[in-house]
């Protein structure tokens, strides 16, 4: 609390009175002189003694210690001539110039003594003034000095709390902070993580250096170290302390100078990274082994592949070659031998030759759904308008005397591989053609919608048709829905037209009723060639 | 003369008799001769082995070549005959049931004249055989077939 002066009610009179002109003094000294002789002049019947001039004195005493010499003097001058003093002669003596040595006298005195009142009181006044301004100033600077020691206690006060949530910070953090004596390698100061992490107590890791701490105690490289950030270099890097029990952890290590004129000093923060490189190592380790894994997947996939074409090479020449001579020696029978056969028995001859021949078809329709499957494919722009119309080119050259009418919707292009695709379009349109025999005139029509934003393609007849219930086995290998007799057939054709739309990343679906034709509808997703 | 217009390499012998017939009913060609695997088949061509020292001999007119042989396969056979100076213009036809697009490209890059798939269909097989025989033993002019045998 700053005490201030408790003069700023009186402030205004006293400056008032402060302000006052110096002739002001004199009317009132001399003023009161006169008062004084009034008094005196009242009381002189009551009080003899009353006629001694010491009041006079006594009023020239204040005028000097209040106004000063001038008014002072004035005073004496006043009293002097006024009044008879008890070493003077009466009033108005001095008017008269004194005739005897006596009457000096007395005047001498009057004035020596008048003199000595007046410099003494003056003396006195200053000598008041000097210790009222003393007294002033000591207020003064003890007010400062009061409100200097509030500020600085504030101020410590600040300190101490800042320290303190220092401290607490510094004492809370999860990662290791010390201070190195680059000289001892010992740690001035640390934190409570920097001593248990490496599992020390506070008062254990003050003993330690850090030569003890490093994995390989390496001194020579510590102090190399030491010297770059003592001379200003900031370093960062990863190294291996070890616990008290001996454990090595992964440390990153961030150090720089924090040396004061007289002390070096290095402050390292410290964060065990140990976890993290165990993690990273982990990762590492399972994306080898993945990668392992993945290689020998491959590689087992490869070998499968490798067996299944040798297993198809296999097929297509060792199947075939008992079917060529089923049908050799068949025939040879039915030539060389027809007159020791009866009807029957050449019937059945004939039945096991189109057996043979129909197994030689379903061979080489396997082998084929397998190399659909296998076949590397090339993309590329593919007019299907143009490749429809050369389909149903070729089928009606095959069958010149079917009456069929078809539409194909120009200009459509599809990104596929044209081989493949030449497949599955030309085995729709083979069904289209087989199963629409019996219409006249037949419908073969190929074309496009929209459809959810996907182009959808087809390929419609007004044929045969089929059962819808039946129309998810439609696409399975060797399902037919139609005899041999109705309509020849290894029932390969869809199967291998799904496997090639679905190499493309499309889909085949199929819509019919009995009689009243079928529509096959696939996709084609577009693809960036 | 005596010497064969065709020889068979084929160790099947239903194959065999089926294409021995097949010849016969084609009419082309009586004279046939038969070894059963890749390495009789070098042994013929080069007099070697079983055939060494034989007379002085013609080589075939045309090779049927099978690729899936016993001991020595078919295109090993290739790759020897085409390999000799002898036997390098020698006319071989590749008669096999494979249809694989590996063993065609391997067999023409090997230097195999004409690649033919044998039809399960007889009279299909009886068609080829004729067409064969029409082109490479009558139509067809022959590299010099003479060579003295070592």
């Amino acid at each position: 609390m700053v005490v201030r002066p408790n003069n700023t009610a009186a402030g205004g009179s006293d400056s008032l009175w402060a302000r006052r002109p110096r002739w002001i003094d004199y009317v009132i000294t001399v003023a009161a002189q006169l008062l004084t002789l009034l008094v005196l002049e009242a009381m002189r019947p009551l009080l003899p003694l009353a006629e001694h001039p010491m009041l006079f004195v006594l009023v020239t005493m204040f005028a000097a210690y209040i106004f000063g010499s001038g008014p002072a003097i004035a005073a004496a001058l006043v009293g002097f001539l006024l009044y008879d003093y008890e070493a003077l002669a009466p009033a108005g003596a001095l008017l008269r110039v004194p005739t005897d040595k006596q009457g000096w006298t007395k005047i001498l005195v009057f004035l020596l003594g008048h003199a000595v009142v007046i410099i003494a009181m003056v003396q006195a006044r200053k000598a008041q003034r000097r210790i009222q301004r003393l007294a002033d100033e000591a207020t003064a600077l003890n007010l400062s000095l009061r409100q200097e020691m509030a500020e600085r206690e504030r101020a410590e006060a600040a300190l101490r709390e800042s320290e303190q949530r220092f401290r607490t910070l510094f004492g809370s953090l999860p990662v290791g902070v010390v201070v190195i004596d680059p000289r001892t390698l010992r740690f001035a100061t640390f934190n409570e993580s920097a001593a248990r992490n490496l599992g020390f107590t506070p008062d254990e890791f003050a003993e330690v250096t850090l030569t003890q701490l490093e994995a390989l105690h390496d001194e020579t490289l510590i102090r190399a170290n030491m010297a770059r950030m003592v001379g200003g270099e900031r370093l960062e890097f990863e190294t291996k302390l070890r616990t008290k029990e001996g454990q090595a952890r992964d440390i990153l290590v961030i150090g720089q100078s924090i040396s004061s004129r007289d002390e070096p000093r290095v402050l390292v923060i410290w964060m065990d990274i140990t976890e993290r490189k165990r993690a990273e190592e982990e990762v590492r380790r399972l994306n080898a082994e993945l990668e392992q894994r993945v290689a020998q997947r491959t590689a087992e996939l490869e070998a499968a592949n490798k067996e299944l074409e040798a297993f198809s090479y296999s097929v297509s020449h060792d199947l075939r070659a008992p079917l060529r001579a089923i049908d050799g020696f068949s025939n040879a029978l039915l030539k060389s031998y027809a007159d020791k056969l009866d009807a029957k028995g050449r019937d059945y001859l004939q039945r096991v030759r189109a057996a043979a021949q129909r197994m030689a078809q379903l061979i080489d329709d396997i082998l084929g759904l397998s190399r659909t499957g296998r076949v590397e494919m090339h993309l590329e722009r593919v007019d299907l308008s143009a490749m429809a119309a050369e389909i149903l080119d070729e089928l009606r050259k095959s069958e010149p005397r079917r009456h069929v009418q078809t539409f194909v919707e120009p200009g459509m292009i599809v990104t596929a591989d044209p081989h493949l695709l030449r497949i599955a379009l030309g085995n729709l349109l083979d069904n289209a053609w087989k199963f629409s025999a019996r219409r006249d005139p037949a419908r073969i029509e190929v074309g496009s919608v929209e459809h959810n934003g996907e182009r959808v393609y087809f390929v419609r007849d007004n044929g045969a048709g089929f059962d819808p219930r039946y129309a998810d086995r439609l696409f399975s290998p060797f399902q037919r829905l139609h005899t041999e007799a109705e309509f020849p057939g290894t029932g390969i054709g869809l199967a291998l037209v799904q496997r090639v739309i679905r190499r493309h990343g499309g889909r085949v679906w199929a819509e019919a009723a009995v009689d009243q034709g079928a529509t096959f509808y696939f996709t084609l997703p577009e693809v960036e060639t | 003369m005596n010497d064969c217009e065709i020889l068979l390499v084929e160790d099947n012998p239903d194959d065999i008799e089926l294409t021995l017939l097949a010849f016969e009913e084609s009419r082309v060609c009586n004279e046939i001769m038969v070894v059963r695997d890749g390495q009789e088949a070098l042994d013929y061509l080069f007099c070697r082995g079983k055939y060494a020292g034989e007379e002085l001999k013609a080589l075939p007119a045309v090779v049927l070549l099978d690729l899936k042989l016993p001991k020595v396969d078919g295109l090993e056979v290739l790759r020897q005959v085409r390999a000799d100076p002898v036997t390098k213009c020698l006319p071989i036809i590749v008669l096999t049931s494979s249809k694989d697009e590996e063993d065609i490209v391997r067999s023409y890059s090997l230097g195999a004249n004409a690649y033919v798939r044998k039809p399960v269909d007889y009279s299909q097989f009886v068609d080829a055989a004729r067409t064969l025989g029409l082109f490479w033993l009558i139509l067809n002019e022959p590299p010099p077939r003479r060579r003295p045998c070592r």
